[in-house]
């Protein structure tokens, strides 16, 4: 028996995860009897938060063939080597959470245990001395990291900050072009069949529209998979409260800075996103601690350029539908969950549902062992990257605010409390394959915020205290001299994104936060 | 207090490779380690065992500037390049699983989508015809892979067998060269501390040896661990056919390059050969046919078998207080490919990264006991396969991770991958290909291709594959010039 194939595709929504889906379905299905309409209308406002990226969208983009600097010139799009945490830990301390890793691996146990030892016999050098992207990010610079696996530049990697508007429409061009049909208006009734699939939307202009699969990018109205399908939304706001953000655009000032910041305020964080034409601000913030005037007024007043438009308020709650995928409707992007952009994953969490919705594409029967493995799939993901949002509000010493001293007494989920607590006794770090942030995330988190481990792996004794501070010195000198040698942000902008330097060659993504280099 | 010395307990292979694992990597770190060896008995070892080494084990080897020819000149050892299995799925059908992966993936989509979909229309021989060692392995024939990635004979992968006292010798002397403190004596009890952990290891003559942490590689006994309360079991009764099991080395010349896998109506079984001669391992219901009627059924001499019940399973809490278990003190497999050698070295390697500081340290048993034991449960869930279609009255009880494995590949012909998988996925794919699990469907990728162009790529890899085979050396030849190479 072989199964009956899917002949048309839905998508309801048009913001970042409707045309990226279009966009990877267009490209897939090119050429191929399925068709693919996208259902969107002009009326509706998106989100359009998630202007800063992680490293693996360059992979998505690459996948669909675009031109790296045709995209930034598109999206007016920065490069960006990672976050800056600032007022996390504690009142007055920063870190970069980079995208790179901190030296490298010796006898098999990893390079923050020999810090470690060097730190317990006097040393007081940061590890920061040992990421490329950190010292880069500190000094202004950025180059494409080395595509030659034995040199040191190659232990980092590189994202965006983008406008989010712009990629959609940059993408809906693409997907037009790939032969996805737009059709404009509003659903305003889901006609199901006996068995509960979806089968027909209706539109506000009486039109019908058919389907055999259907992909729900409505953001958080959700429109298919929860008003249709009732699937269930698990809540995780007790671990990570905030659930309002105001954002408000600026002019910007001086050179971009090749990373995102995010700054702690009293009852939740500021970003700052830095693009060629302007710069993106808001202020995510906890509504039971802080009133919506409250939170502006921070904001304005940390604003350092003009701004160019009216606050926006958004509200949110973080969690996690059980089943994103039901029936024969997958949910993308804010429909199936949301976590707040601390660590800019809500492209990356749609991205990852994209290639996962292509790597398990159903057939008519939809089997269950199918839809099961999906979900199971994606949960894994929304999970793992939760427990990592949980530390940052977590893992501080701050009592100065009510919202803090919630943050730091709160109860977390046993799968981190165990994780933390591994790290406290020797700085062992919970290793596992699936999921997006590993070991240097991990490490650059838990030591930025104060967490320093009471040991470290005893097989770093392997290398005697002198040979390491030399080695160590060595490392330090490497790592600048390579910051050092490279351009400025702002002069890798102008070249790269002339016009004259599409088309040339860009390193190769991979689906990895970090440097090739291990 | 600090872990300053370490105390490893036990003998054969599981000592030994356990004591070499961590001689290297604690060398120079400050915690001392030394070593108790007791003497053998029949409740500790399987006389005359043999080991089959999965090519995992060659990295360990390489790591201990191990001479393979030197290692297998003096453990009686042989290559393996399959497992042959017959009967498992009908009396008559047999099917070779070896370590590689079987046909070559076209634009990115598995081979065995293609098989699916083109078994009947191209009238496809067995799966196995599409791996490179199976069919050398058919043909008796063995080469060492290439290293130029360009070449067929680079997608090779192979195994050892060698024999278990021979090994854990060999392994003893690159333990004793590094200098590690040595006593030979019978284990007689232990004194504890106050809070229940174990303080010294009293031996037969009435000394004592004390140390901050312990090691427990005393086999099937797990002397040490036994001594802590509450250690829980889990027991694959219900999993596995069988509570006796049998063990026999009969001399024989001929040394096969696979290793044979029988499953008959009243028992299964596993051959290994090595030089010298074939050792078999029989699994059977005690309760349904006795010591004698097996031997009658095997057609050997019930004299020259040894017979002991067995509960295959594990020890729940292998990592407690300051006790670790390694190999058959913590786990006890079953006979089939993957061997308890591969999954010590694994578990080794995560004790190091939790190597404790303090002699009380929850967390990290509690952590290592969770990798451990979905270790145990993926290499379970993978022999469990073996069973399915096998004639044994007893169904093999299939846990919900299986069920969804089972379900999905049938359906899709897909595997999720695993964390820090054990079991590769190629082998995963062979073993359900192999053992009548195959898919209902296939990925619809497959219809977008050309195919009139990948029918006779298929035909064209079974042909090349075949004709290489047939051109390689037998292994007996093989072996006997790469060991008379290094010796010489």
């Amino acid at each position: 028996m072989q199964n009956i194939k899917i002949q048309k595709i839905v998508i309801v929504g048009g913001g970042t995860a409707g045309w990226m889906t279009a966009a990877a379905l267009g490209n897939f299905f090119k050429g191929d009897p399925c068709t693919i309409e996208l259902v969107e209308s002009d009326s509706i406002a998106t989100v359009g938060v998630g202007e800063a990226t992680l490293p693996h969208l360059r992979h998505f983009n690459q996948t669909l063939g675009l031109d790296e600097n045709e995209f930034m010139r598109r999206t007016n799009a920065t490069y960006k080597l990672g976050i800056e945490f600032s007022h996390w830990g504690a009142v007055d301390d920063a870190y970069i959470h980079p995208f790179g890793h901190y030296g490298h691996n010796i006898h098999h146990t990893g390079f923050h245990h020999y810090w470690l030892k060097a730190r317990q016999a006097g040393f007081t050098g940061s590890i920061d001395d040992y990421s490329l992207s950190v010292i880069a990010a500190r000094r202004g610079n950025f180059a494409y990291p080395s595509n030659d696996l034995s040199d040191l530049s190659s232990s980092f990697s590189y994202a965006f900050h983008l406008d989010a508007s712009q990629y959609a429409k940059y993408l809906r061009e693409y997907s037009e072009l790939k032969g996805v049909r737009r059709t404009e208006g509003k659903v305003t009734e889901v006609e199901r069949d006996d068995a509960g699939l979806i089968t027909t939307l209706v539109l506000d202009d009486g039109q019908k529209i058919e389907g055999d699969l259907f992909v729900d990018c409505s953001g958080f109205r959700a429109l298919l998979i929860g008003d249709a399908l009732g699937a269930e939304f698990e809540d995780w706001s007790h671990w990570l409260p905030c659930d309002r953000a105001v954002a408000v655009p600026t002019e910007s000032k001086g050179e971009p800075l090749p990373f995102t910041k995010a700054i702690a305020r009293d009852a939740g964080w500021q970003w700052r996103i830095p693009l060629q034409h302007r710069t993106g601000n808001g202020h995510v913030y906890c509504s039971q601690y802080m009133s919506d005037d409250e939170a502006l007024n921070i904001l304005v007043k940390n604003l350092e350029g003009a701004p160019l438009a009216e606050p926006n308020f958004l509200r949110f709650k973080a969690g996690h539908r059980q089943k994103t995928w039901d029936k024969n409707c997958i949910a993308i992007g804010l429909a199936s969950g949301f976590l707040e952009p601390l660590e800019s994953t809500s492209i990356y969490l749609i991205q990852i549902a994209i290639t996962k919705l292509l790597e398990f594409f159903p057939s008519k029967s939809f089997s269950r062992s199918l839809v099961d493995g999906f979900n199971q799939e994606m949960r894994l993901e929304f999970e793992r990257v939760r427990d990592f949002l949980i530390l940052h509000y977590h893992a501080t010493n701050r009592s100065d605010t009510e919202f803090w001293r919630y943050c730091r007494d709160m109860d977390i989920p046993q799968s981190l409390q165990d994780k933390m607590t591994l790290f406290k006794a020797r700085g062992y770090v919970v290793e596992y394959e699936k999921g997006l942030f590993l070991e240097p995330s991990w490490v650059a988190v838990y030591l930025g915020q104060g967490i320093i481990p009471a040991a470290h792996d005893v097989r770093a004794n392997k290398m005697h205290t002198q040979e390491l501070t030399k080695y160590l010195q060595e490392m330090k000198s490497k790592t600048q001299r390579i910051a050092e040698k490279m351009p400025t942000h702002a002069q890798a902008l102008a070249k790269n994104c002339s016009v004259e330097n599409v088309g040339a060659v860009i390193p190769k993504a991979s689906l990895s936060l970090y440097g090739s280099r291990r | 207090m600090a872990i300053n010395k370490i105390l490893i307990v036990g003998n054969g292979v599981d000592l030994w490779v356990t004591a070499l694992n961590l001689t290297q990597a604690l060398e120079g770190s400050g915690v001392k380690l030394c070593v108790l060896v007791l003497p053998e008995n029949d409740l500790s070892l399987v006389p005359a065992g043999v080991e089959s080494l999965s090519p995992a084990t060659q990295v360990f080897h390489e790591d201990h500037e191990i001479n393979e020819a030197e290692l297998l000149s003096k453990t009686d050892g042989t290559f393996t390049f399959a497992a042959n299995f017959q009967g498992w799925t009908q009396e008559n059908k047999s099917f070779l699983q070896t370590y590689d992966t079987y046909g070559v993936d076209f634009h990115g989509v598995k081979f065995h989508h293609f098989y699916t979909k083109y078994k009947k229309s191209l009238s496809l021989p067995s799966f196995d015809a599409f791996s490179l060692a199976s069919m050398a392995a058919s043909k008796g024939r063995f080469i060492h892979p290439e290293r130029d990635e360009k070449s067929i004979l680079s997608t090779l992968y192979y195994g050892l067998n060698v024999k278990s006292s021979l090994y854990a010798a060999y392994l003893k002397q690159k333990v004793l060269a590094r200098g590690v403190e040595v006593f030979c004596d019978d284990f007689s009890g232990v004194i504890k501390t106050n809070s229940g952990a174990i303080d010294k290891v009293i031996v037969a003559n009435g000394e004592m040896i004390d140390a901050d942490f312990f090691v427990d590689c005393t086999g099937k006994q797990s002397l040490l661990l036994n001594e802590l309360p509450n250690v829980e079991s889990v027991s694959w009764l219900d999993v596995f056919p069988g509570n006796r099991i049998s063990h026999m080395f009969e001399p024989c010349d001929d040394i096969p390059v696979v290793i044979d896998f029988l499953a008959k109506k009243n028992y299964w079984q596993s051959v290994q050969s090595i030089k010298g001669g074939k050792f078999y391992t029989t699994v059977f219901d005690g309760e349904q046919v006795s010591d004698e009627a097996l031997a009658a059924l095997m057609g050997k001499d019930c004299e020259s078998m040894s017979f002991q019940n067995v509960s295959f399973g594990y020890k729940k809490q292998q990592w407690h207080k300051n006790v670790i278990a390694f190999g058959e003190a913590a786990v006890n497999l079953p006979p089939l490919l993957f061997t308890g050698v591969d999954i010590l070295h694994r578990n080794i390697q995560d004790f190091l990264k939790l190597l404790p500081m303090s002699v009380d340290d929850n967390a990290s048993a509690k952590e290592y006991n969770r990798i451990a034991q979905g270790r145990y449960e993926e290499v379970r869930d993978y022999y469990v396969c073996h069973f399915l279609h096998c004639d044994f009255k007893q169904t093999p009880k299939l846990s919900e991770a299986l069920k969804h494995k089972l379900a999905l590949f049938r359906d899709e012909g897909m595997l999720l991958p695993q964390d820090r998988a054990l079991i590769p996925e190629p082998m995963w794919i062979s073993l359900l290909m192999g053992f009548d699990s195959e898919p209902e469907n296939y990925d619809f990728l497959v219809d977008r291709t050309n195919t009139q162009n990948i029918s006779e790529k298929i035909k064209r890899i079974e042909k090349m594959f075949a004709q290489t085979a047939e051109k390689l050396p037998k292994h007996s030849a093989y072996l006997q010039r790469y060991l008379a190479n290094v010796n010489g």
